[in-house]
């Protein structure tokens, strides 16, 4: 083996843990870095009850609890009154808790470090780094990093100085290593570690427009606004968050959305822009402010659906959605609102989520060359000719692609290939129609003629030409109809999923006409 | 910017993409090109090829979703390409000492230019990753694959380098084991 040999053998290694073991980051033993801040909170605790003191303030330092050798507990405090959502106040009170990170987890704020939480079934999955600050005693997440398409920044609250937080939990065992032959790791023998990192030290700001006792914001390095939102201001219902907070039906601006499971193949589209989408847009505004929390019971939410809500100053949040209507919020399942669902009525949420399985408003990009509708596909001269003008009654056009041949200059040098698919949403059938230039006749239709069928010409197409076989993927009927035809110097593969082929037949019959 | 919005510069065939790369990612593929190459300027070098070797396989491909991953591999592949050019005499021992290392449980006969013998042999390797816990596969890549020295293994996970070194060396001679099981002779 030459010397390099062995290193490039190891290139394939998968992405995923190549993205797991770059997120891992330097860290210090828990008690390491939460002393520090448990010491730092306590003197500045301190020293804060000793001004007040000095100046006659009305409250007295907790002498027992700081003289005592466990971390600084919480002082409970009469909740900070704000005025409306619309004048961003400024908060004068001053602090009424210290707050350790060790009191973070047995505040249960820290929900899905699998560390006294129930609800993870599987910590070993559950890694998660979570940007937080503490700011008045209340703990602020994260949620969102804002481009400054609009001016959010409100009023200057404070300057936080290393108050924020990257909490980053791991799992390992009390040696650190699990050791060869020993049992498998239960949760006790997990420990936590967390860092400080000082990336989001700096003024911290009101949001204009909304209290800053639930959303406060930092400016950003590059420029962007990064905002928190305070836990404690969503725990309501979910009308008293999507409503009274963040007022979705008044500022609901825009939705965007990642079509289909995959993040490879999504690509987002502004619904509203182009299909005026209001009223599947009201049937969810309608869902989330009837909505109700539960408690997360999976370690990861199965959302088929991923849909950002852009409110109209710029704010924006993503949902995942699962067919019966249970929405994590959040940029991914371990950040904002982990650990608890919203139960919402999925029948109102269904416009919507009919558009996405349709495709709505979604277009695959075309290889080098980009067309992203039919129009596009049929100003293509390669192609252009076979392209239908219109989508037959009763489908959408899910997707058009058409997939020239490169040279290494990236110079189209051939036809390539053609592809549409027509969905038909009243019975969940997908046809697939694919075209290919005649000299890929043998291996375009091998998979066809392994089933048994045969190519015939177009014109002399008939129903008993197309091939049904066996089960496809989680489809509800799940069967898989097959047919290729030849016309001029053109193959077209057909493949469609719980489409009889009647349907096929009578698709091709009406787009090839 | 996140990898979403970078990775449709590149589509789209905008030019900024690569500086956008570059503000966001060109300290880790820095970090990497120089582990294996050990000298700034060729890291340098190596990682300005890699930006050139992203903006020129994307499109076709679309790493919307592993863009960073997708960028460590390319320069991972150019700085050992480069390294191999440079010759013996400009090899790091940190290089030499982690080719040794794998060899001890890698195939010796493995041809990384047999394009299937290496996909089934990566396929075996992977496997043997996935089997692993996430604390023991981090420390694997970091060290073999990011081609960190045991003692910023150790720095990064907190641990002293004599556990590393006990944990790596555990994991190598698994790996062989499993592989051998597989079929293959090391």
């Amino acid at each position: 083996m030459k010397e390099f040999d062995s290193l490039e053998l190891l290139d394939g290694v998968d992405e995923k843990f190549i993205a797991s073991a770059e997120n891992t980051r330097k860290r210090t033993p828990f008690l390491k870095a939460a002393l520090p801040v448990a010491a730092a909170l306590c003197l500045a605790a301190g020293a804060l009850f000793a001004v007040k003191a000095a100046v006659g303030g009305k409250e007295k330092p907790d002498v027992s609890a700081m003289a005592s050798d466990k971390p600084a507990g919480i002082e409970t405090a009469a909740p900070v009154q704000t005025e409306g959502h619309t004048d961003a106040p400024v908060l004068t009170e001053e602090p009424k808790k210290v707050i350790t990170i060790g009191d973070l987890f047995d505040m249960g704020y820290i929900r899905s470090a699998g560390f006294k939480n129930e609800a993870i079934e599987s910590p070993e999955t559950v890694t998660l780094i979570r940007p937080l600050l503490v700011y008045q005693g209340r703990v602020y997440y994260q949620c969102s990093s804002v481009t400054p398409l609009c001016d959010l920044v409100g009023n200057e609250l404070a300057v936080i100085d290393r108050l924020d937080l990257y909490v980053n939990s791991d799992f390992i065992t009390e040696d650190a290593i699990q050791e060869e032959g020993s049992p498998v790791p239960t949760e006790e023998l997990y420990t936590v570690e967390c860092e400080l990192k000082g990336s989001m030290e700096g003024k911290l700001y009101s949001v204009k427009g909304f209290d800053p006792e639930r959303t406060v914001c930092m400016r950003g390095s590059d420029g962007e606004t990064v905002v928190f939102i305070c836990e404690d201001g969503l725990e309501g219902s979910g009308s008293a968050l999507f409503e009274n907070v963040l007022g979705l039906s008044q500022r609901l601006a825009g939705i965007t959305y990642d079509a289909g499971s995959s993040d490879k193949v999504g690509a987002y589209r502004r619904l509203l822009e182009r299909y005026g989408a209001s009223a599947p847009m009201q049937g969810l505004i309608d869902a989330f402010a009837e909505g109700e929390w539960h408690t997360e019971t999976r370690t990861e939410p199965d959302g088929k659906y991923r849909i950002t809500l852009t409110l109209d100053n710029g704010f924006s949040f993503v949902c995942r959605i699962s067919e019966d209507g249970k929405v994590s919020i959040g940029e991914n399942s371990n950040m904002l609102m982990s650990g608890r669902y919203l139960q919402v009525d999925n029948v109102k949420l269904r416009p919507l989520l009919d558009l996405i399985d349709a495709g709505a408003g979604y277009e695959y990009a075309v290889s080098f060359n980009r067309f992203y509708t039919l129009e596009d596909c049929r100003a293509d001269s390669r192609f252009g000719y076979l392209v239908p003008k219109t989508v037959p009654e009763g489908y959408w056009a899910r997707n058009t692609s058409i997939r020239p041949i490169l040279n290494d200059d990236r110079e189209v040098t051939g036809t390539g290939e053609m592809w549409i698919g027509y969905k038909n949403p009243a019975t969940d059938a997908v046809i697939s129609i694919e075209y290919f230039p005649i000299d890929r006749l043998e291996k375009e239709t091998s998979y066809l003629i392994s089933l048994g069928g045969e190519v015939v010409e177009l014109e002399k197409l008939t129903v008993g030409d197309i091939i049904v076989s066996g089960h496809v993927g989680d489809y509800e009927r799940g069967f898989a109809s097959h047919c290729a035809v030849t016309h001029g110097d053109t193959v077209i593969v057909v493949e469609a999923i719980d489409a009889t082929a009647e349907e096929v037949f009578e698709l091709l019959q009406t787009i090839l006409n | 910017m996140d990898d979403f919005e970078i990775t449709e510069l590149y589509l789209k065939r905008d030019g900024t993409a690569i500086l956008e790369t570059q503000k966001k990612y060109g300290a880790k593929l820095m970090k990497l090109s120089l582990a294996i190459l050990g000298d700034r300027q060729y890291a340098e070098e190596c990682v300005n090829d890699s930006l050139m070797k992203a903006w020129e396989s994307i499109p076709p491909n679309e790493p919307r979703s592993y863009l960073l991953p997708y960028l460590l591999r390319i320069a991972r592949q150019t700085a050992i390409n480069r390294a191999k050019q440079l010759g013996a005499a400009k090899r790091t021992g940190s290089v030499t000492e982690l080719t040794r290392e794998m060899e001890e449980c890698l195939p010796s006969d493995a041809d990384p230019a047999g394009e299937v013998e290496a996909k089934e042999l990566t396929s075996c390797i992977n496997a043997f990753l996935a089997k692993q816990s996430k604390q023991k596969r981090d420390m694997f890549v970091r060290r073999y694959w990011f081609c960190e020295s045991v003692s910023e293994v150790a720095s990064r996970f907190g641990f002293g380098e004599s556990k590393v070194k006990t944990a790596l060396h555990r994991m190598r001679r698994e790996l062989k084991t499993f592989l051998e099981e597989k079929g293959y002779t090391i």
